[in-house]
């Protein structure tokens, strides 16, 4: 069975650039993340550019993580870098889960970078099948 | 599952997200409907406000900013 996700629609201003585009698509798809007794519902951006999936760490502090004694990793983005402390956690997707390592990075907390689903953790797991004319992603687990 | 999620599938959110460019959002489905029940600059802080209107089984979205582009 695979899962349907609309791309989400975001609003946005005209610019120079881009003076007729009003919204924005982009593929935030809705999941859970759990640690021991705490779980949350959020939105993550499907990120086929990232190694890893990393949460602001303040998503972690929300659940419990003690944040800082997890194993550090550096990030580095297209403009920005940081550091990652892994912890294991659930992610759930539709009404599979999953334990992997995921990344909470205070720099996402500065730079407004949403939670990241990327390839270790997320797309070594799901076939992820982006179709952005019907705007729509469609999501299947590797069996 | 962890308590009520399931797949929901909003798809046009420029209406319900303006004004929120760049701040986190909690929010419920209620009656099919999409009720936002608390923004910020923190989770923390959207958190607090959800929780003071009786609502913390919510989901968090970080709304994009305005006119930033993602290369991530």
């Amino acid at each position: 069975m695979k899962l349907k996700y609309p791309y989400r629609r975001f609003p946005c201003t005209p610019d120079e650039v881009f003076p007729d585009r009003h919204s924005i698509l982009r593929p935030f798809i809705d999941i859970a993340v759990k640690y021991k007794n705490e779980h949350q519902r959020i939105w993550a951006l499907l990120d086929t550019g990232s190694d890893w999936c990393v949460f602001p760490a303040q998503l972690g502090e929300l659940l419990g993580i003690p944040i800082k004694e997890g194993k550090q990793l550096p990030l580095v983005g297209i403009s920005s870098q940081g550091i990652a402390y892994f912890h294991e956690v659930t992610l759930e997707i539709g009404g599979w889960s999953h334990n992997c390592l995921v990344g909470f990075c205070y720099d996402f907390d500065t730079m407004g970078t949403p939670p990241l689903l990327g390839h270790e953790g997320f797309f070594d797991r799901y076939k992820a099948t982006f179709d952005y004319q019907k705007e729509i992603i469609e999501i299947d687990r590797i069996a | 599952m962890f308590g009520k999620h399931k797949i929901f599938s909003p798809k046009d959110m420029t209406e319900i997200f303006r004004g929120f460019e760049g701040k986190w959002v909690a929010f419920y489905i209620k009656e099919g409907q999409i009720v936002v029940s608390g923004s910020g600059n923190t989770i923390k802080e959207t958190m607090e406000k959800a929780r003071e209107k009786g609502i913390g089984d919510v989901t968090l979205v970080k709304v994009p900013q305005e006119s930033v582009g993602y290369v991530l």
